[in-house]
């Protein structure tokens, strides 16, 4: 094993240990901060296979988060209150099922993904950056805006959501169910990087004109990695929310998109494991700087400067050097 | 007509006022190779983007292989089959060269939208990739990243990712430029060669390397064919000589 390899597994190991760890001494907050990480590091897996390996900047990551968020939100709600989500024109009723909602936060957000990416991919750069930072915004505002469900407030789910089998109440048991989906995505993003689909992706990013000449729309294929992207980002909202049983406009708001472009960053841009030490070190920052100033992310943004600077592999780029190539 | 598999006819474009294409017509036909000569903005480039996809004309027809594809988008053509070189080499370069000559295989395939499978556990792929390497001699390079590989190496690359389309015609935009003379030799030998694969149209400021190679010359200038014909019909024309070759020499 590679050097890469190595630091994945111990990344990896590390949010199956400290779990177990904690759970046996009665560390409940770590279990808690662990699964933030693996849930935060799920959402950068997704935004890694747009930003890294098809080199689309998409600050508007948060509308898929908040779509996964609001999934979770509004059919929890809905079998909470034992009010039907629909009436006409056939009857539907909310639900506590954390598979349904996953695949209706999924669902939800592939389609808002394929909608933004067929406007916003015509453009690339600056451009791309704006258009999809307007989308943000403009899911950001209707939620506020949208009593519905809780609007400015946000909506309290007053009880994890059920997994068949599990007791979700368990924090270890929810975050193992948190974990695996991240190790899920985590495998199929490394399938993607070397299948054909992911050789394209990552041609387009150095060569659009080449690819179409090789017979290769880049706006197909960009589109397609927007949309997977766009999934993945959506059930680790989902799971969000239930982590806090709780949603609220701010899953959608444009800072949310930022942290999740800087765990990418800090971790290494196209790094398999680039989401998950990105949020780790994230998490872990914001865990103990923000006891010793609520001033942290000064530190955070001198960190990011000097990632950015000094080495864009970033951390693992650090720790393990160059990317070898796949082949 | 029916022997083109390239049939420009009677292109035009203008950007703004400027036209740079004035009714083009061009043929290429089977086992040829046909040159277009031209001096500096003569509309070369301009001929060439719409003739891959690149520009869509004003007015006027392409067709290729009998087909019109002049509402086909470049990669529809180059799926097709036209093979295509830039005149600034445009490869991935932080691509191995073998990646490099898969992409063209799965573009040809249709094998893009494969989401799981390594792409280079499909071996025939990998098989033809490594052949074509051989026939532009990088069958050694294989494993150096396209960024890292010497000026001609990268143009012959080019060469490679237009084969490994297995294409009906290339469509080389000066192929010899920015070599010494070894690698224009070894370059027009190559072009020789590819001949029999198929027809090339080709763009080129190499003189000698034109006269070698070309089977037919049509000189472009001011966005008009002026005249075409074999080599020795091109030397000899008064025209071409005032307008182009007595310039050069």
């Amino acid at each position: 094993m590679n050097r890469e390899g190595i630091l994945n597994a111990v990344l990896a190991s590390s949010l199956v240990l400290v779990p177990l760890w904690a759970s046996l001494s009665g560390e409940i907050f770590a279990i808690t901060l662990a699964t933030k990480i693996a849930i935060l590091a799920l959402a950068g897996v997704g935004l890694n296979i747009a930003l890294g390996q098809g080199g689309l900047v998409s600050l508007g990551h948060a509308v898929f988060f908040g779509l996964g968020g609001y999934a979770m939100g509004v059919l929890a709600s809905h079998a909470q209150d034992f009010v039907p989500l629909l009436e006409w024109p056939f009857a539907l009723d909310g639900t506590k099922s954390m598979p349904v909602i996953w695949i209706t936060a999924i669902l939800a957000s592939s389609l808002a993904a394929l909608v933004i990416g067929i406007i916003s991919l015509r453009t690339s750069g600056v451009y791309f950056i704006m258009i999809t930072l307007a989308f943000g915004q403009m899911f950001y505002y209707f939620t506020i805006s949208w009593p519905a469900y809780g609007g400015e407030d946000g909506l309290p789910i007053y009880i994890r959501n059920s997994f068949p089998g599990l007791n979700t109440l368990v924090p270890l048991q929810f975050h193992f169910i948190c974990l695996a989906l991240l190790f899920a995505a985590l495998v199929f993003s490394a399938r993607l990087k070397t299948s054909p689909f992911g050789l394209a992706l990552n041609a387009a990013r150095q060569n659009g004109e080449r690819v179409a000449a090789s017979g290769i729309r880049p706006f197909d294929v960009r589109l397609w990695a927007f949309v997977i992207s766009g999934a993945i980002t959506g059930l680790a909202g989902a799971l969000f929310a239930d982590l806090n049983r709780f949603v609220s406009p701010v899953m959608f708001s444009w800072q949310t998109s930022g942290e999740i472009i800087i765990f990418v960053i800090l971790g290494g841009v196209g790094r398999l494991f680039g989401p998950v030490a990105g949020a780790m070190l994230f998490i872990i920052l914001e865990h103990f700087l923000g006891d010793f100033s609520e001033y942290w992310q000064i530190f955070l943004g001198l960190l990011l400067l000097a990632v950015i600077l000094y080495s864009p592999g970033g951390i693992i780029g650090i720790l393990a050097g160059r990317e070898k190539s796949h082949v | 007509m029916s022997e083109s598999i390239l049939a420009v006819r009677e292109i035009m474009k203008s950007f703004g006022a400027v036209p740079a294409c004035r009714q083009v017509s061009i043929d290429l036909k089977k086992d040829e190779i046909h040159a277009l000569i031209g001096p500096n903005g003569a509309g070369k480039s301009t001929l060439i983007k719409q003739i891959c996809g690149d520009l869509a004309p004003d007015s006027g027809t392409i067709h290729f292989l009998g087909e019109d594809v002049t509402d086909l988008d470049v990669a529809m053509r180059a799926r097709m089959g036209l093979g295509r070189s830039f005149q600034i080499s445009s490869v991935i370069s932080e691509f191995t060269v073998l990646q490099n000559i898969v992409l063209p295989i799965l573009g040809k395939n249709g094998h893009v939208m494969r989401f799981f499978r390594p792409a280079f556990a499909n071996q025939s792929c990998v098989d033809f990739a490594r052949q074509v390497a051989n026939r532009v001699a990088l069958q050694d390079r294989l494993s150096v990243r396209a960024g890292d590989l010497a000026h001609g190496e990268r143009r012959r690359l080019e060469i490679a990712m237009a084969l490994a389309l297995r294409p009906q015609a290339f469509l080389l935009d000066e192929p010899m430029a920015g070599m010494g003379p070894e690698g224009t030799k070894q370059m027009t030998g190559l072009l020789r060669e590819l001949r029999s694969e198929a027809p090339i149209l080709l763009v080129e400021h190499d003189m000698d390397a034109v006269f070698a190679l070309a089977d037919r010359i049509s000189v472009l200038v001011n966005g008009e064919i002026i005249a075409s014909g074999t080599v020795g019909e091109i030397r000899n024309n008064a025209q071409v000589r005032l307008a182009y070759l007595g310039e050069e020499e």
